[in-house]
């Protein structure tokens, strides 16, 4: 009983809550459960609440009727590590109260999203949320969030290349909710409140962390396609679903130590791919802001990164406050010199 | 295999319940003797034949010894020992340091020398002064000879300890091997000390190493207050990973019935050198003692031969942890910390001063010994002599750069030095987790359960395991 007790406790102050997915009617996919709580311990220590719609740090967002800016993202917009108050949408939010606009950041993410996720979901939720006046899209990896095939973390929607592009939408249907499904209908999902999110490496034998270092430092190998094609295609395809106006962020992993000296510069590789990507978005009307050089300044002045936390490694990671900070305060500049004609 | 693997639980269990099947002492320790070479060969079945040469060689020297009437036979029968166990140790451990150290010097002479590069073999440093201190002892007399080459070889290869140690003795070892069986008395206090010391490797170190290991690989990088949380962050994590390691050591080798002596007894809570080498790594300090200090003469000698005879027990003391001479420089500083404080007693004897223990003084005298202690562990943790002046650099002067502490490592500081003081005031009896109390299961299964959720994420070996 003791130890139950204990390893209750425990679990719940310092282990990290895997957020529950529902089946979202309106959207027809498995998402978050709305108006529930997710809890970072292992990296950052905060909670957030979750919202409908995959949306964070907000209730009933479909009801509200203020003007919106939807900024979309992965588990870098998601923002789990940091408190709500903290998150780049809630500050955008809070920038524009304070400029005496009345508009709301809107943080709509999840976990290994892929640039492809958008476009098959930025009409569904301007007709769910409405007031929308724009879309914000963060991305930190120029391969893996834009290429196909890249990000395997998504079970959502899919950008394939066979002898040409396509997309194709699954459910997402989660790999761990049969788990939690079982647990629902036996009346023990007491069991999770025990475990957390005890992830798979946590009962694998122990693996190479130097090696996985070395893989995630490796350049990214050549697709057999045109990168530029797949971009052409993608960008193409995001624009047509909406006439709103789309900024896509690009939020380096900079500055960043890596083999004892701290970097500020991205391959040179992927320094190329930056620019034919912004050439791409100004193709399509897409706006493009790279955030490296924000990012290098604020480290250079406060010795601070926008990544990493105190209970994790410096420089890595997630965004902390001070990331999600400077994103809201690009988008907020972006927004005020783009809307301040119309409005 | 490493101790604190699920391979290693793996294989305990099994040979556990195999040793509870079988009744015949004989077979035990075949049992053993099996176990062990197949722990070893886990690691790398080539070395299983260096492995052998000890065994062979002292067990034979050991009974020439008991055998032998004059003292000069004896004598000659020790060397044998000692020279073929020290010439393995050099060879593997010691060649490439001194070729690499005295290159230019053997260049001047016309040896054109390069590094051999051998692969160091696992727990040669420990096993080898196991069974020196079996042959040695013989010469003295100590020891009871041992007549049974299977009771000898189960010695030396026990897979609990040849990885890190303890630095069992063979007559507390040997005599056990006559009887010994796991029961569910020593399945209860093996399993205790069993966890308590994964809890400490797995839980506190290897989180602290998560800490500490980014910093030493680049410490310019870090500010002033980092480097000193790091520094006092790696004194606790060498600690409580070769704590836990000893823990699990002897907890395993309880599971099957044996003793092991004990290797630590709250080393920081010393309030002198002298005091700390009693209570860190006891086996191998008594070993230093008996087999390095004393026959060099000891104290007998005078002042100055004691003062001569403390430095090279302690500088080949710091060798013995590493082929490099941030280790030798390291056991340097414990010779002088260790001359001073036998100074200090010289003159307080010659004086006849009485010490006052003030609880003023008495702190005074911790604060200093514990950071002279973390202090020094900065060149032995350091790649180089290069590296470790930055450090101290960085700790005396202030020095801007990235600020990182670590949350669970300053819990941990917070929480050790509780622990300690609560120690020093004698009550920390419930925390000591006494085998029949009560709540001693349930605070068992709790920090097996923190080792499961916590676990680094990335695989540590013991830090003693690569001395």
């Amino acid at each position: 009983m003791v130890s139950c007790i204990f390893a209750y406790v425990v679990t719940n102050m310092f282990m990290d809550r895997l957020i529950p997915h529902e089946y979202d009617e309106a959207l027809g996919k498995y998402m978050y459960a709305p108006n529930t709580y997710g809890r970072a311990r292992q990296e950052g220590w905060a909670t957030t609440f979750v919202g409908k719609h995959n949306t964070f740090a907000i209730k009933d967002i479909d009801k509200n009727e203020l003007p919106k800016i939807a900024i979309w993202g992965d588990s870098a917009v998601e923002g789990l590590q940091v408190p709500d108050e903290k998150k780049m949408a809630q500050q955008v939010s809070e920038m524009f109260v304070q400029k005496g606009w009345p508009t709301i950041g809107v943080g709509i993410a999840h976990s290994a999203n892929n640039l492809v996720d958008y476009i098959v979901d930025l009409q569904e939720y301007e007709l769910l949320i409405p007031h929308i006046i724009s879309h914000y899209i963060v991305f930190s990896n120029v391969e893996d969030d834009t290429l196909p095939d890249r990000n395997t973390g998504t079970e959502r929607s899919r950008f394939w290349y066979k002898d040409g592009f396509m997309l194709f939408e699954s459910d997402n249907r989660r790999p761990h909710q049969e788990i939690h499904d079982l647990l629902g209908k036996l009346n023990l999902r007491m069991v999770s409140y025990f475990i957390g999110k005890v992830s798979r490496y946590r009962i694998q034998f122990p693996w190479n962390h130097s090696e996985a270092i070395a893989r995630t430092d490796r350049e990214a190998e050549e697709p057999p396609y045109n990168k530029v094609d797949a971009w052409e295609f993608i960008f193409g395809e995001l624009r047509k679903q909406t006439t709103k106006p789309i900024t896509l962020i690009y939020t380096p992993a900079l500055p960043h130590i890596r083999r004892g000296s701290i970097h500020l510069k991205d391959s040179s590789q992927r320094e190329k791919d930056l620019i034919t990507i912004a050439e791409v978005c100004q193709r399509h009307s897409i706006d493009f802001i790279d955030l490296t050089e924000n990012f290098n300044d604020f480290f250079l002045k406060t010795m601070k990164f926008p990544r990493g936390f105190a209970n994790t490694f410096p420089g890595r990671g997630h965004f902390n406050a001070d990331g999600h900070r400077l994103i809201a305060e690009a988008i907020f500049l972006h927004e005020l010199k783009r809307s301040s004609t119309n409005r | 295999m490493m101790l604190s693997q699920f391979e290693f639980v793996l294989f305990l269990i099994t040979v556990v319940i195999v040793l509870w099947i079988q009744k015949n002492n004989l077979y035990r320790k075949l049992i053993l003797l099996t176990a062990n070479i197949c722990f070893y060969c886990y690691w790398d079945y080539r070395f299983c034949l260096l492995l052998a040469i000890p065994v062979f060689v002292d067990f034979y020297c050991g009974r020439m010894i008991h055998l032998s009437e004059t003292r000069p036979q004896r004598l000659r029968y020790l060397l044998v020992s000692v020279c073929v166990n020290v010439g393995i140790l050099i060879v593997f451990k010691y060649l490439d340091f001194f070729l690499e150290s005295f290159k230019p010097l053997l260049h001047a002479f016309g040896f054109n020398v390069r590094s051999l590069d051998l692969i160091l073999p696992l727990g040669i440093s420990f096993y080898t002064f196991r069974t020196l201190s079996y042959t040695i002892d013989s010469y003295y007399g100590k020891n009871e000879p041992c007549n049974n080459l299977l009771d000898y070889a189960v010695f030396i290869t026990f897979f609990p300890i040849i990885v890190a140690g303890p630095i069992s003795r063979a007559s507390k070892f040997l005599p056990q091997l006559n009887s010994f069986s796991p029961g569910l008395a020593n399945l209860q206090t093996g399993t205790r000390l069993f966890v308590i010391g994964l809890f400490k490797k797995l839980y506190i170190a290897d989180n602290l190493g998560f800490y500490v290991d980014p910093f030493f690989g680049s410490p310019l990088l870090y500010d002033t207050s980092t480097a000193w949380c790091v520094t006092i962050a790696y004194t606790l994590q060498i600690y409580f990973d070769f704590a836990g390691y000893s823990d699990i050591a002897i907890g395993s080798s309880r599971i099957m019935g044996l003793n092991i002596e004990e290797n630590f007894r709250f080393p920081y809570l010393a309030t002198s050198v002298s005091g700390y080498w009693k209570r860190w790594h006891i086996t191998l300090s008594n070993w230093i003692r008996d087999y390095l200090y004393i026959p060099l003469g000891g104290n007998r000698r005078g002042k100055v031969r004691t003062y001569v005879n403390v430095m090279v027990a302690m500088l080949l003391c710091g060798l013995w942890h590493g082929a490099g001479w941030t280790f030798v420089f390291w056991g340097g500083c414990h010779g002088v910390a260790l001359c001073l404080n036998r100074m200090a007693v010289y003159r307080a004897k010659a004086k006849k001063i009485t010490h006052t223990n003030s609880f003023f003084v008495t702190f005074l005298k911790w604060l200093l010994t514990f950071l002279f202690l973390s202090l020094v562990r900065v060149p032995f943790r350091s790649p180089d002599f290069k590296t470790a002046w930055q450090i101290m650099g960085q700790l005396f002067y202030p020095h801007s750069g990235v600020h990182w502490i670590n949350p669970f490592a300053v819990f941990i500081i917070i929480t050790t030095a509780l622990f300690h003081i609560l120690k020093v005031y004698d009550l920390t009896n419930i925390l000591e987790l006494p085998e029949k109390a009560w709540y001693t299961p349930a605070v068992l299964f709790c920090l097996a359960w923190l080792v499961f959720l916590f676990y680094a994420r990335e695989f540590t070996p013991f830090i003693y395991a690569r001395f």
